[in-house]
């Protein structure tokens, strides 16, 4: 009983550090935003003036005349977080695309074969950093400096191989007597591709396209090298605070705004995750 | 080929890397035949199916689908269908559209489709199943969504791929039945793979025993149960399986005698002396089935009762005589107890002798002397 009590406690502990770990600086993140600037660097939770101010500064950085300091860098939100969509979307669409139609002959035909598979892992096997000098040399001569294309190329090239092996984890664990069904059934191999294997594996499709969509909304490294005026979201959350002055209050708006949009996406697909995420395991 | 032929294999042989899996096997299955193919798992019975569907190529040989030659047909052409024993099912799709599906990548108009569908499911039973999704089913509907799914196409030949194993025993008795009844009906050709004798002799209108890749004997499931070819099939069919013996045989007195190291059992003279003398001194092997030996006061074998099973309507005693345990059939109600002395005398007609070293069936049926 009291070995139980005790369990139960530490369990309690633990979850309330996790919650605390985590969620107080997301709680601080919206304090802040909304504070007025006199406010910024004061310790208290709950802002005594709250204000839209800091909003208004994104969205029309010339709407409230101060701040002229930082006018290089007051490109209003809407440019960056458009930016930024696009390429999240595109890279995901086209590693999720490429990674399906790997997964899928990988998996079928063993073909390119195993070691070559594996081969696909070395990109990740290599902190990012070391990738920066040649592909700056590499996107100078394609003039892919400071352009979108860029970075969807560089996304999608990237994050394709986690693509392959979530994808590939569900097209194994599909049963190759539906497609050979279909197949005598009449169906050609493209009919039972897309009206068989792919509404099968939505769950994964989805899952993969997730994980990826957020690598790319999220990474500042390459986006921050590659790009000078054409700048993504994170570039431009970072570029509140620079060496001239902190701008605390706009950035954690901008920090909200961009991890809004992922949530929003996360809770519209969430019943394909749950399934997503399960998959293997109920089937058993 | 007489137009009676529906599928004809010629000297198919299939390899998996060193495995020989299908090993120069040649039949036909004519218009209308519910065939078997029996075997052990790993015996080359589902590839063999696999092969008529076009969803393996043989390394040699042809296989002819009414008369054409279809070795290097794509499955999907073929006509024929493949149900499977398991995953048959679209877990994405309801029933219906599961139906559906073979006719709806031919872009049939929607009102046949609907028609054909709901025809089928009748057939079937499954009208009142139509809406639901196919992951939700019980594993007996899955299988009947599978056979309509087959059934629906019209496909020339109808392949099944143990579709009954995973099914409980309950519901596999009545699905046989019913698959019989269809098969009748729609005098559909088919060709049934299956490990479960019983399920082959009881469907079948022809059954292939197969064994390590090679048809071992073809034949009506009458020919296969009372005129076993080798030991092999003797004792895969029949439940339980066929009492065998080990012994030479030798001539005592005039009278043939299987010589056992623990007794002796007089065979007849009245055999035909030429086979008689040919296999004087052979080490061979005697079986006979439990049907076929009684348990009555004039028995000539005498023994203990060790155990006593009850098998639906009768009991089988187990009986130890000398070394050798014998299971024969009584009536249920038939007074026996365990350690009871009892005699037994085995219908002459019905002993199968087959020769020890290779299995090969020698002579069926001995008068006792």
């Amino acid at each position: 009983m009291l070995r139980r009590i005790l369990t139960n406690a530490l369990m309690w502990l633990v979850l309330i550090i996790a919650v605390v770990w985590t969620v107080i600086p997301v709680m601080w993140m919206i304090s802040l935003s909304f504070k007025t600037y006199g406010e910024w660097r004061t310790p208290s939770l709950l802002p005594r003036n709250p204000t839209l101010d800091n909003y208004i500064m994104l969205f029309s950085p010339q709407a409230l005349g101060i701040f002229i300091a930082y006018t290089a860098i007051l490109e209003p939100i809407v440019g960056p977080l458009s930016r930024t969509l696009i390429i999240s979307a595109t890279a995901t669409v086209i590693a999720v695309m490429i990674g399906f139609f790997t997964a899928y002959g990988a998996s079928r035909y063993n073909s390119p074969g195993p070691f070559t598979l594996f081969f696909t892992l070395l990109t990740r096997m290599l902190p990012p950093a070391t990738f920066v000098t040649p592909i700056v040399i590499y996107f100078t001569t394609l003039y892919l400096i400071d352009n979108i294309i860029g970075l969807i190329l560089l996304y999608a090239a990237t994050t394709v191989t986690y693509a392959i092996w979530i994808l590939k984890g569900f097209i194994d664990a599909i049963p190759v007597e539906w497609e050979e069904a279909a197949l005598l059934e009449g169906a050609s191999p493209l009919q039972v591709l897309f009206k068989v294997i792919i509404p099968i594996a939505r769950p994964g499709l989805v899952v993969a396209g997730l994980f990826i969509f957020l690598m790319a909304w999220t990474e500042l490294l390459f986006a921050l090298v590659l790009t000078n005026l054409n700048v993504p979201l994170s570039v431009q959350v970072s570029k509140y605070v620079t060496a001239v002055g902190a701008l605390w209050g706009v950035q954690a708006a901008a920090a909200l705004l961009s991890s809004i949009i992922p949530l929003v996406i996360g809770y519209l697909i969430q019943r394909h995750l749950i399934t997503g995420f399960t998959f293997g395991l109920v089937r058993g | 080929m007489s137009s009676r032929v529906v599928v004809k294999l010629e000297n198919v042989t299939k390899r998996f890397g060193d495995v020989v899996a299908v090993n120069n096997i040649s039949f036909e299955v004519y218009r209308g035949e519910l065939f078997s193919l029996l075997g052990p798992s790993g015996c080359g019975k589902t590839t063999t199916l696999r092969i008529i569907a076009g969803l393996e190529q043989p390394d040699e040989g042809r296989v002819y689908i009414e008369g054409v030659d279809v070795t290097k047909m794509p499955a999907r052409e073929r006509k024929a269908c493949l149900v499977f024993q398991e995953y048959a099912v679209f877990p994405h799709m309801s029933v219906y559209e599961n139906i559906a599906f073979g006719l709806k990548v031919k872009k049939l108009p929607k009102a046949e489709i609907d028609k054909k569908v709901k025809e089928v499911a009748e057939i079937l039973e499954l009208s009142s199943y139509l809406n639901y999704k196919g992951g939700r089913l019980g594993l007996s509907e899955q299988q009947r969504v599978a056979i309509a799914r087959c059934l629906v196409v019209e496909p020339k030949l109808l392949l099944l791929d143990e579709p009954l194993t995973l099914v409980d025993a309950k519901v596999r008795e009545r699905m046989r039945r019913e698959l019989k009844r269809i098969q009748r009906e729609l005098e559909t050709t088919m060709i049934y793979v299956t490990h479960d004798q019983l399920e082959a002799l009881m469907l079948s209108d022809r059954v292939a025993v197969m064994r390590s890749g090679r048809i071992v004997q073809m034949g009506t499931p009458e020919e296969i149960y009372d005129n076993p070819k080798d030991l092999f099939v003797a004792t895969f069919v029949g439940s339980p399986t066929m009492n065998l013996v080990e012994g030479v045989l030798e001539l005592e007195e005039n009278k043939l005698v299987l010589k056992t190291p623990s007794y002796k059992y007089i065979l007849s003279k009245e055999v035909e002396s030429n086979i008689i003398q040919s296999l004087l001194g052979s080490e061979v092997v005697v079986g006979f089935r439990p049907e076929d030996a009684e348990v009555r006061n004039d028995g000539v074998l005498e023994g203990t009762v060790k155990l006593i099973e009850i098998v639906e309507d009768r009991k089988i005693l187990h009986i130890k005589i000398n070394e050798d345990e014998v299971r024969v059939f009584v009536d249920l109600l038939a007074p026996f107890t365990e350690g009871q002395k009892v005699k037994i005398r085995i219908n002459p007609l019905k002993l199968h002798i087959f020769e020890k070293k290779t299995g090969r069936k020698l002579l069926k049926g001995v008068v006792s002397g």
